[in-house]
C-alpha cells in the first residue's frame, strides 16, 4: 500500500524546471444586458499543442500560416470536454466563437447564456491534467466592478460562483 | 536656521496668517481634529525603510551591498574517476576533496550534500505534499508510479577516508551526510578526504528528474545528461553557518566554488561534453575530429561540425566494449555536469568576448534535427554577448547546449535543453521558439548562479528572475539579430518580461500567491513567483522607475561585485540603491515582500477659475481666527464650478479680471503684459489607487487641439496619502482626456478605472466578437 501513498506525490517532485510552471487563465465577465457570460481561455502554445498530441491528434501542429479549421475544431472539442459550466447539476453549453494566437498564447473565445439560473453557477476547469499534473489554471470572474478570483488545480479543479453575484442588486452597483 | 527665527518673532496674527497661506489643508484639519481617542500605529507608511528586513550590515556584507572587508568563503576542490556503465546504467565515483577553510571559525565537522538520495525508495520529499490523490493522471506515470516498485535510486556510499586511508565517521541525514572530523579543521586550514560511491541512473524521462538518461528504442541507444552525481560539499558563510536546508525538490543548490579534475570513462564509442577544457582531445577523438575540433577554435563566423549526424548515425550502431577516459579540468567552478552518448551529433563556434575567445558548443541527438543544426549554437552566441554586455565578459572557456527530452536545467558551462521537431522533421513554432528560450534561459544560469552565486536552496528567484529578466532582454536581441527566425513577428515572442505579461497571477486568488521573498519549496506557483514576478519587477524598474541607464550601471555593478562570490538578497537590493541613488526600499518592500498589485486611475476632474470673491470655506477659516479679509496681505481667490458662490462670469475672460491683486501683481513684475502669458484653464484631478502597490504615476493629457503631454509625477506623490492624490495642471488649453499608464508599463490589474471621461473602450472580447460578424 505504502506505493499508493508514495505516488501523488511523485510528479510535482520531480517537476521543476523552467519549462514545467504551465499556468493558464481563464476569465469570465458576466454582461448583464445580455445575460451572458464573455468567457476568454488564454494557454500556452506549446501546452496546447502537447495536450491535443496527447490525446490523439499527433500530427497536429499550433501553427498560424496552416488551415485553422481544423485547429478550431480540435480546440473546440478540448475546450467542452475540459471546462464545464453548471447549474444545479445541469451541464450549460457554450457557444465557441473562435481563437487567435498571440505571441507564444492561444486566446480562445467562448459565450455562454445563463437566463433562468437557480443556486450558484459551477464551473469545473481540467485543461491539461491529463499531461500535466501540476498544471495550475487560474480562473477570474468579474461582474461589474466586483471580481472574484479561483485557482484550479488537479486536486480542486471545482467551484461556484454564488447567486447573488449575478443578481441585480450587484449590476446596480 | 535664519528663516526659524524669523518665523518666531512674527507677531501672532502673522503667524497665523502665514500658516493659513502656506498651509491651509494643516489649518482645516486643526480645527476639526478630535484624534485624541483614536489609536496609535506602527510604521504602515508603504516608503518605510527596509531596514528592519535586512541584516545588519557588518564586516562581512557592507551597507553599500559590497562584500565586506573580511568576506570570505571556502573554497572546495574535487579530483574525480567516474565510471559510467552504460549496459547496467549506473555511476561509479571516487573523489578527492581537499576542502580549504577561509572562514575565522573552527569547523568540527563537514556537511556534504547527497542530492541523488530524493530518489531513494524512501526518501522523505515523496511525502512532502498533502494534496491527496489526483483525479487524473497521464496512462503512463499511473501505472509508473501505482503498480511499478519505486525506482531504487540514491547515493550507496561505499567509504569515506582521511588522505591515510583512515575511515571517518559518518551520518546520513536524508540528502545530508555529516563527516565527523578527527580534529577541527582551523581557519585558514586545508582537510583531505575522500569518498567511494555508486549509484543506478534514473531514467529522466520517466520520472522527469534534473538528471538521468533517456531511452531510444530504436536504435537500443541511451542519451546521458548527468548530474547531482557526486557528493558536494554544503555552504558554510557568515548568513546561514552551515546550509542546512535538505533537498525537497524545488528549492535547487547552494555550492562552493573551487578546482575540478574529472575523469570520466565511458563506452569509446560514446562522445562527452562536460563542464571544464578537455585536457586530452588528441586521445579521445580520431584524427579528422581532433583536426576538426582545432579548426573550430578560430571559427567565427559558423559552427564547424566535430561528429556529423551521418558519423552520429554510424556510431549508434557500433556498441564498443572498450572503454575511453575523457578527462576535464575546470577552474572556479561551483557544481560540474557532463553528457555522454553514441548518439551525439557535436558542432562548436568561437566567440570573441572582451579580450577572450569562448567556444559555444552543441550537442544533439539526431532527433534535435533539422531543429537544432539550425538554431541552438546561434542561442548560446546570441545569450554569451546580451549577458556579457548587461553583467561581464563571461569568464569561462565554453557554453556547452546539450539536447534533452523535456529537460532545461543549467551547470557550469553546460545545459540541458528541450526541443525536439516531429519524426519527419516538421516543427511548429511553438517547439522552436520554446528551444531557442529554453537555451538562453539554461545558457543564461551560467552567469546567475553559476558565478553570481546566490543560494539557490533559500531564495529561488535570486538566479531564477534575475535569469529570467536578462533572457527577456537576451530574446529580443535574438530577433533583431536573426530576423529570418522571427519572421511574420514584429519582435520575439517572449513569455515573461512585459508587464502585462504578469497581470493574471497578481490578480489571482490571495490565497495562492505568496511573496517573492519566499523559500521556493512554500510557493504555489513556483513559475510567476521566482521566475516571472521577479523579472517583470526588474523590468519595470529598468524601463519606469530607475531608466536604463540607472538601472543597467546599477545591476552590473551588482554582477561584478558578487561575481564568483555568494551574494544574499539584501546584497542586491543595497547594490540597485547605492549605485544608482535612486531609493528602492518602497519598491523591494510592496514588489518583493508582499503580494500587493498595482492598481491606479482617474477618479474625477475639477475645474476652478479666479474669483474676486472668497468663497464661504475661506470666510469661516478666517472667522475661526478672527481675522477678516482686511487682514490678508494680496491673494488670490479661486473656485471650483461647482461652489455655491460661483458665479458664471469667472469663466469669461483672463484670471486677472477677477483679481485686482493678481492684476496689480502681473502689472508690477511686468514690463510689458505679454512677455508672461497667463493660462485660462486650472484643473484639479484626484487619482485614486485602489492597489496596494505605490508606483510612479504616468498620466498622458490630450487636449482640445489633439496634443498629448505626458507627465510623470514620482512615487513619491503617495507617501502621504496612500489611496487618493490630487495634482493641478493649469493650462491655457482646455482638457479633454486624461490616460493613467497610458503604455500599460506597471502591470496595473485593472485598466477600467484609467481614463477619464470614463470610455467604455470595447473589450478584447467584444473587438473579436465584432471582427467575426465582418
Amino acid at each position: 500500500m505504502i506505493k499508493l501513498i508514495l505516488a501523488p506525490a511523485l510528479w510535482s517532485l520531480f517537476a521543476f524546471w523552467l519549462h514545467n510552471f504551465y499556468v493558464s487563465t481563464t476569465s469570465i465577465r458576466f454582461v448583464p444586458q445580455e445575460n451572458t457570460l464573455q468567457i476568454t481561455t488564454q494557454v500556452f502554445m506549446d501546452d496546447l499543442e502537447a495536450v491535443l498530441r496527447y490525446n490523439g491528434n499527433d500530427k497536429i501542429q499550433l501553427n498560424p500560416s496552416d488551415e485553422q479549421a481544423i485547429i478550431d475544431n480540435t480546440l473546440e472539442n478540448y475546450l467542452r470536454k475540459n471546462i464545464i459550466f453548471g447549474n444545479q447539476g445541469k451541464k450549460r453549453i457554450f457557444d465557441f466563437l473562435g481563437k487567435v494566437y498571440k505571441n507564444d498564447l492561444v486566446v480562445a473565445y467562448m459565450e455562454l447564456k445563463i437566463d433562468s439560473l437557480s443556486g450558484p453557477l459551477e464551473i469545473k476547469n481540467t485543461l491539461f491534467y491529463e499531461l500535466l499534473p501540476d498544471q495550475k489554471n487560474i480562473i477570474h470572474f468579474k461582474v461589474g466592478s466586483k471580481r472574484k478570483s479561483f485557482l484550479a488545480v488537479s486536486s480542486k479543479s471545482e467551484f461556484e460562483i454564488p447567486e447573488h453575484f449575478f443578481s441585480t442588486e450587484i449590476l446596480n452597483k | 536656521m535664519i528663516n526659524s527665527f524669523k518665523v518666531m518673532i512674527f507677531k501672532r496674527q502673522n503667524f497665523l496668517l502665514l500658516t493659513i497661506l502656506c498651509f491651509p489643508l494643516a489649518f482645516n484639519a486643526q480645527t476639526t481634529n478630535d484624534s485624541l481617542s483614536t489609536k496609535g500605529h506602527p510604521n504602515n507608511n508603504k516608503f518605510k525603510q527596509l531596514k528592519d528586513e535586512l541584516a545588519t550590515p557588518n564586516v562581512y556584507r557592507t551597507a553599500s551591498g559590497a562584500p565586506g572587508r573580511d568576506y570570505y568563503q571556502q573554497k572546495v576542490d574535487y579530483v574525480m574517476d567516474i565510471e559510467l556503465d552504460d549496459k547496467n546504467q549506473k555511476i561509479y565515483g571516487k573523489e578527492e576533496i581537499t576542502y580549504t577553510n577561509n572562514s575565522p571559525d573552527e569547523l568540527s565537522y563537514l556537511w556534504i550534500q547527497l542530492d541523488q538520495n530524493i530518489r531513494k525508495k524512501d526518501a522523505p520529499a515523496l511525502e512532502k505534499n498533502g494534496e491527496g490523490a489526483e483525479p487524473i493522471l497521464r496512462v503512463e506515470t499511473f501505472v509508473n508510479t501505482y503498480f511499478k516498485e519505486p525506482f531504487d535510486g540514491g547515493f550507496n556510499i561505499e567509504w569515506v577516508k582521511d588522505e591515510n586511508g583512515a575511515p571517518l565517521k559518518h551520518t546520513i541525514n536524508m540528502t545530508m551526510m555529516r563527516v565527523d572530523l578527527p580534529q577541527p579543521i582551523k581557519s585558514g586550514e586545508q582537510f583531505n578526504f575522500s569518498i567511494k560511491w555508486w549509484y543506478n541512473v534514473n531514467n529522466h524521462v520517466e520520472n522527469r528528474a534534473r538528471s538521468g538518461y533517456e531511452y531510444f528504442p530504436k536504435d537500443d541507444n541511451r542519451a546521458y545528461v548527468i548530474a547531482q552525481f557526486f557528493p558536494r560539499l554544503a555552504v558554510y558563510n557568515d548568513v546561514e553557518g552551515w546550509q542546512n536546508h535538505q533537498f525537497w525538490g524545488n528549492g535547487e543548490f547552494a555550492l562552493n566554488f573551487g578546482d575540478y579534475t574529472v575523469r570520466l570513462t565511458v563506452p569509446a564509442d560514446h562522445i562527452v561534453e562536460a563542464t571544464g577544457q578537455l585536457q586530452n582531445p588528441k586521445e579521445v577523438l580520431s584524427r579528422t575530429e581532433y583536426k576538426r575540433y582545432r579548426e573550430a577554435q578560430t571559427s567565427f563566423d559558423k559552427p564547424v561540425m566535430i561528429v556529423t549526424q551521418e558519423e552520429a548515425e554510424e556510431r549508434e550502431k557500433s556498441f564498443s566494449e572498450k572503454k575511453k577516459t575523457w578527462e576535464f579540468r575546470a577552474e572556479n567552478v561551483r557544481d560540474f555536469g557532463f553528457a555522454s552518448s553514441r548518439k551525439f551529433i557535436w558542432e562548436m563556434m568561437a566567440v570573441k568576448l572582451g579580450n577572450k575567445n569562448v567556444m559555444a558548443v552543441s550537442l544533439y541527438p539526431k532527433e534535435g534535427n533539422p531543429l537544432w543544426e539550425e538554431y541552438s549554437t546561434k542561442a548560446v552566441v546570441q545569450t554569451l554577448k546580451t549577458y556579457s554586455r548587461h553583467t561581464f565578459d563571461y569568464p569561462y572557456p565554453k557554453a556547452v547546449s546539450v539536447h534533452a527530452k523535456n529537460q532545461g536545467m543549467e551547470y557550469p558551462m553546460i545545459c540541458w535543453n528541450y526541443g525536439r521537431p516531429d519524426e519527419d522533421g516538421s516543427y511548429s513554432d511553438a517547439v522552436k521558439f520554446g528551444m531557442i528560450s529554453v537555451i538562453i534561459h539554461e545558457i543564461g544560469h551560467n552567469f546567475f548562479p553559476m558565478i553570481v552565486n546566490s543560494d539557490e536552496r533559500q531564495w529561488g528567484w535570486m538566479d531564477e528572475g534575475l535569469d529570467t529578466f536578462m533572457q527577456y532582454l537576451a530574446e529580443q536581441d535574438f530577433g533583431k539579430a536573426y530576423p529570418n527566425a522571427i519572421e511574420g513577428l514584429e519582435k520575439y515572442p517572449s513569455r515573461r518580461g512585459e508587464p502585462k505579461a504578469i497581470v493574471n497571477y497578481m490578480s489571482g486568488d490571495q490565497n495562492f500567491i505568496a511573496p517573492i521573498m519566499s523559500n521556493p519549496e512554500n510557493v504555489y506557483q513556483l513559475g510567476p513567483n521566482a521566475y516571472g514576478k521577479p523579472a517583470t519587477a526588474l523590468n519595470i524598474l529598468r524601463e519606469t522607475v530607475m531608466g536604463k541607464e540607472l538601472f543597467d550601471h546599477a545591476f552590473k555593478t551588482y554582477a561584478q561585485r558578487w561575481m564568483f562570490k555568494h551574494p544574499t538578497p539584501a546584497d542586491f537590493f543595497r547594490t540597485m540603491e547605492d549605485a544608482s541613488a535612486v531609493d528602492l526600499d518602497w519598491f523591494w518592500r510592496g514588489w518583493f515582500y508582499t503580494t500587493d498589485f498595482v492598481d491606479i486611475g482617474v477618479k474625477g476632474v475639477n475645474q476652478f477659475f479666479v474669483s474676486d470673491e472668497p468663497s464661504d470655506e475661506v470666510k469661516e477659516m478666517l472667522e475661526n481666527y478672527g481675522m477678516t479679509i482686511d487682514d490678508l496681505p494680496p491673494v488670490v481667490f479661486t473656485m471650483a464650478e461647482d461652489n455655491e458662490n460661483f458665479k458664471s462670469q469667472y469663466k469669461a475672460g483672463s484670471p486677472t479680471d477677477h483679481s485686482e491683486d493678481l492684476k496689480s501683481y502681473m502689472e508690477q513684475i511686468n514690463v510689458s503684459t505679454d512677455s508672461v502669458k497667463i493660462p485660462k484653464n486650472f484643473y484639479e484631478i484626484t487619482f485614486e489607487k485602489p492597489g496596494g502597490l505605490v508606483m510612479p504615476l504616468i498620466v498622458d493629457y490630450t487636449y482640445a487641439d489633439g496634443s498629448v503631454e505626458r507627465v510623470n509625477y514620482p512615487v513619491q506623490v503617495w507617501r502621504k496619502n496612500d489611496a487618493e492624490i490630487k495634482k493641478v495642471v493649469v493650462t491655457d488649453k482646455e482638457i479633454i482626456g486624461i490616460k493613467v499608464d497610458p503604455d500599460q508599463e506597471t502591470a496595473d490589474i485593472d485598466l477600467s478605472n484609467n481614463s477619464w471621461p470614463k470610455t467604455d473602450a470595447m473589450s478584447e472580447f467584444d473587438q473579436f466578437k465584432a471582427n467575426l460578424k465582418n
